[in-house]
């Protein structure tokens, strides 16, 4: 199975970086996930994650969101969840952290 | 005369006969039922106790157990027991309420153990003895000798011997 | 069924219905009644478990019912009373009667016993209610256990198991995701939350985002399902994951009636625990693991921490609940005590009893022989190893008789009820105090005494004391107190019977005792002796007949049953305030410390522990009067007599030889005897006299010395009383003369 990541870094205009996940979000990327997200980590103060087109999802992936998410809080940094999949929803509602994250409107 | 047609033929009938010993005391001679009897011993040395009537001579220690010895001759004529070489000690077992008791009786001479039929034995004689008559339960002749068979519960009837000690310590 | 079989079951049932009975009793006291249930339960549920074992079925279906009327007590939803206690011991009572007929080898209950099965079997379900009560087979415990834990109950909160898991780092490289595992969860039962911990997730920068950081804590609810089932559902995980699941608290009553009903081995707590289904076995050793390594960190740090009992690692580790490890440890102290209490005691043939203490009694005069022919040859050697010979057939000696020594409280546990059933009947209010259950009688003799003694304390009821009213009328509580003591004293042993009753009218008595012509008008009797007339065959002077006593035949048949075993009995009363009465008897009946007198040409022994002391009848002490019969010992007086005069045996009258006095004490009266040599200690084995001697006073046996002679043995306290006898006829003689 080739991994396939896309991570598309999207500076808009209010100054958020949008980090968006695409197809899988599993223990088979994650490494890479993480570099690629650690890369930005410094640079912004608010952080958007849409998780709308991730596909496969498992707990390594769900483990990055609360890691990330730890992170940011301790440097007091912003993070919103604009979007989910079901797959995420699912995996998120199994393991009742839905109120962990502020889910904007779709920007 | 008997009639001709009924003979009554004395040795047919199987006639029940005692086993009695039989022993020397104070002259005469007696007999008692051997089921009574457990032993014979050699007169010992016997350990009175007091406050008891004379005719109980004490007690002698029979392989461990204290058993009380009866002076017969006192009991019948208040006369002690000369005691002599041959002098030797009955032990009887006798039976009280569900209990065995063993008494031990002083004899001048211990003789044989003889076969003494039902039909040989008289009724004793109601008159002038020496011995009371409830102490006798029948008369014999053997080889011309008179033997009294004694009626052992009777002549040692615990309850009557002991009631007498009783009546001692007042 | 064998027939020996039988018997085990019926000596376990008889010790268990006493236990239970004793049980019952407390009952009435209202303290700790939830204690006393529980024992009562366990009780009825070993009986019922034992009689199934032996296809016992009436036994098993009526104990059933008790058991679960009791199990209701326990649980709450009824509560004892007075009636209630009745039923159970009517019901313990039936139990024996079934007993019994079980071990005649009746196949079946006979019509009696039907009828009286069908009515208390009516009355234990009026109070169980119509419903059909316990759904469990109650064939043996091990089924309960089994449904105990299936019982359906709503979903309640506190009917939920909690889950705690936490994964180790290597879950998610294993292909282990909690994501399946807890997605499973929903087939056994219902998800109510989850609760996902991220301690352990470190910072960004030390984040390693293959490695599994996760914990969860789950509550399920799942009445169905059992901690096996549930943690085989995280079975693939267990070596990546710390799984700790909970039981529901609903769940802990049963685990708890599960330990209670565990069988009687010796068990360790974790055992217990996974015999109740609280711990499974995987939990066991992850928990003795964990307690290995504190042991190995206490060790190692040489600290003087004290490694933590397991059932509190295990309440650590939250695999169990803290009454559930409670409920463990009180059960394996209960095992414990209930094992040393089996150890102590064992089962022995009364007759091989009998045999060993005879063998023994030889013995000892055995080796009393050996010791006069060891004295002739004077080696000295020889001499110290008789010494020690000796010293150890005394322990023998003590050692066997003791083993037919019963602590009397058995006997005195049985009056309990009767005077609980006695006074309801008669409609007063009684309480019986008992002190020194401890103390220890020969087996015979506790046996003997057991009819005279209840005699007298049905009497103390019967007569003693009063009705409520007539006792709130004299200013006393409604309530009687019925005192049972038994003490040792000066080799005796004592047992009284007090009452604070109305107390014996020594009025009555000399009436009564006149119109029977039992005394003269006119005669001087001390109080002692009137008291003591109520011994006298015939006499009563209770004014009714009633069904227990009173009936004239009573008291001097256990005077005569006492005195049989050569013990004395002795009344004291005030009348208004009560009576006690007072029964001496000796303390063993085989092999006593003796004391070795001559007087004349006979050999004599005294029972060593009557013996005071042994002085010289000299003249200083005899004073001016060579005719006295006293002498002052100190100040004290002390009456005396020749033995030789006694006994009948000339008096060696010897002015050159000093005279012997032994001082001896009976009930706090003292006596000298004259003797005429006094020879020292002499281990004495009894033997009986016979019945030839039965009413000889002043000896109370024989005994046969070293040498072979017979001995015989003084009964101290006759002669006492004789002494004392004499004393006051000499007191009365005097006074007419003046």
């Amino acid at each position: 199975m080739m991994a396939l990541k896309k991570l598309r870094n999207n500076k808009n205009t209010k100054g958020i970086c949008r980090l968006v996940i695409t197809e899988e979000m599993t223990i088979y990327v994650i490494e890479s996930l993480k570099e690629e997200i650690s890369k930005v980590l410094d640079g912004h103060d608010k952080f958007e994650l849409n998780l709308g087109e991730v596909e496969e999802i498992d707990s390594a992936g769900i483990q990055l969101i609360l890691a990330l998410r730890t992170e940011l809080v301790r440097k007091k940094k912003e993070l919103t969840i604009s979007d989910m999949s079901a797959s995420v929803t699912r995996i998120i509602e199994s393991y009742g952290i839905n109120h962990y994250f502020k889910t904007a409107d779709a920007i | 005369m008997q009639n001709a047609t009924l003979k009554v033929d004395k040795e047919m009938i199987d006639e029940e006969a005692q086993q009695c010993l039989t022993f020397m005391l104070g002259g005469k001679v007696y007999g008692l039922d051997i089921l009574n009897i457990k032993e014979i011993i050699e007169y010992s040395e016997i350990t009175e106790v007091p406050m008891m009537p004379d005719f109980i001579s004490g007690v002698i220690n029979l392989r461990g157990s204290v058993v009380p010895v009866v002076d017969l001759l006192q009991r019948f004529s208040s006369r002690l027991t000369d005691i002599s070489k041959r002098t030797s000690i009955i032990i009887l077992e006798i039976r009280n309420d569900d209990l065995r008791i063993e008494l031990g009786i002083i004899v001048d001479l211990v003789n044989e153990v003889l076969d003494i039929k039902q039909s040989e034995i008289d009724p004793a004689p109601s008159l002038g003895n020496q011995i009371e008559t409830n102490f006798i339960s029948g008369m014999a002749k053997v080889d011309d000798k008179l033997l009294i068979l004694l009626d052992i519960e009777n002549v040692l009837s615990v309850d009557e011997l002991s009631m007498v000690g009783s009546i001692q310590d007042s | 069924m064998s027939d020996d079989s039988l018997q085990v079951f019926s000596d376990e049932a008889e010790d268990l219905l006493e236990v239970a009975e004793q049980a019952l009793l407390k009952l009435d006291d209202l303290n700790d009644v939830k204690e006393t249930v529980g024992d009562l339960f366990r009780t009825f549920h070993t009986i019922k478990g034992a009689a199934g074992l032996f296809g016992l079925n009436s036994i098993v279906e009526f104990t059933h019912i008790v058991e679960s009327l009791l199990g209701k007590v326990r649980e709450g939803v009824l509560t004892v009373d007075e009636n209630m206690v009745s039923l159970f011991l009517a019901s313990r009572d039936h139990l024996e009667k079934l007993v019994e007929n079980a071990l005649s080898g009746a196949d079946s209950l006979d019509d009696d016993l039907k009828k009286i099965d069908a009515n208390l079997v009516t009355r234990l379900n009026t109070y169980l209610g119509v419903s059909t009560g316990q759904t469990d087979s109650g064939e043996d415990g091990e089924s309960n256990l089994a449904t105990a834990t299936t019982q359906e109950k709503n979903g309640v909160a506190s009917d939920n198991w909690h889950i705690s898991l936490r994964f180790g780092p290597n879950a998610l490289r294993n292909g282990m995701d909690p994501y399946s595992f807890i997605g499973y969860l929903p087939k056994i039962g219902e998800v109510k939350s989850v609760t996902l911990v991220e301690d352990a997730i470190p910072e960004w920068c030390d984040f390693d985002p293959e490695n599994c950081y996760l914990g969860f804590e789950i509550v399920l609810n799942a009445p169905t399902a059992d901690k096996e089932t549930i943690e085989d559902v995280f079975e693939f995980v267990q070596d990546d994951c710390k799984i700790s699941i909970l039981p529901p608290h609903s769940q802990i009553e049963g685990y708890i009636k599960m330990i209670e009903g565990l069988p009687e081995e010796d068990m360790r707590i974790g055992d217990i625990l996974v015999a109740c289904g609280a711990l499974t076995s995987s939990e066991k050793d992850n928990v003795l693991n964990a307690q290995d390594h504190i042991t190995d960190e206490v060790t190692a740090s040489d600290s003087t921490q004290k490694v933590p009992p397991l059932g509190e690692v295990a309440v650590e580790q939250n695999v169990v609940q803290q009454e559930v490890v409670d409920a463990a440890i009180k059960k394996q102290s209960d095992l414990k005590k209930k094992k040393t209490n089996a150890q102590q005691t064992i089962r022995v043939n009364a007759l091989k009893l009998e045999n060993l203490v005879n063998l023994v009694g030889e013995l000892v005069i055995g080796s009393a022989n050996s010791e006069l022919n060891a004295r002739r040859l004077a080696d000295a050697s020889l001499n110290e190893a008789m010494e020690n010979l000796l010293r150890l057939v005394e322990e023998v000696r003590d050692n066997a008789l003791g083993l037919r020594m019963v602590q009397i409280g058995e006997t005195f546990n049985r009056y309990k009820r009767v005077v609980r059933e006695v006074s309801r009947d008669l409609g007063k209010d009684i309480d019986l105090i008992i002190n020194g259950a401890e103390t220890e009688l020969d087996k015979t003799l506790i046996e003997k005494i057991g009819d005279p003694l209840m005699h007298l304390v049905r009497n103390a009821i019967d007569h003693g004391i009063e009705s409520p009213e007539k006792r709130k009328a004299s200013g006393k509580l409604a309530k009687g107190t019925v005192n049972l003591d038994a003490f040792h004293d000066s080799g005796s042993i004592v047992i009284q019977i007090k009452d604070d009753g109305g107390g014996l009218s020594k009025e009555r008595i000399i009436n009564k005792a006149l119109a029977k012509g039992l005394i003269q008008e006119n005669q001087q009797l001390s109080d002692p002796e009137i008291y003591r007339l109520i011994f006298e065959a015939g006499f009563s002077t209770a004014e009714k007949v009633s069904n227990l006593s009173g009936r004239g035949v009573g008291m001097d048949v256990v005077r005569r049953n006492i005195e049989a075993l050569r013990g004395h009995v002795e009344i004291d009363s005030e009348e208004g305030h009560g009576t006690t009465i007072s029964i001496r008897l000796p303390l063993t009946l085989a092999i006593i410390d003796g004391f070795q007198v001559r007087v004349g040409d006979a050999q004599y022994i005294v029972p060593l522990d009557m013996v005071d002391e042994c002085i010289e009848l000299n003249d200083t002490l005899r004073g001016q009067d060579e005719n006295a019969n006293y002498v002052n010992l100190r100040g004290e007086i002390l009456p005396f007599m020749y033995l030789s005069d006694v006994f009948g045996s000339a008096n060696e009258i010897d002015k050159n030889q000093r005279d012997n006095i032994i001082v001896v004490q009976f009930a706090g009266k003292k006596a000298g005897f004259v003797v005429d040599e006094l020879l020292g200690e002499h281990q004495t084995v009894i033997k009986p006299l016979g019945k030839v001697f039965q009413h000889l006073k002043g000896i109370s046996g024989a005994t046969i010395l070293g040498s072979g002679e017979v001995a015989m043995i003084i009964d101290i306290p006759e002669m006492v009383k004789r002494v004392e006898d004499q004393g006051q006829q000499q007191n009365a003689a005097s006074q007419l003369i003046h």
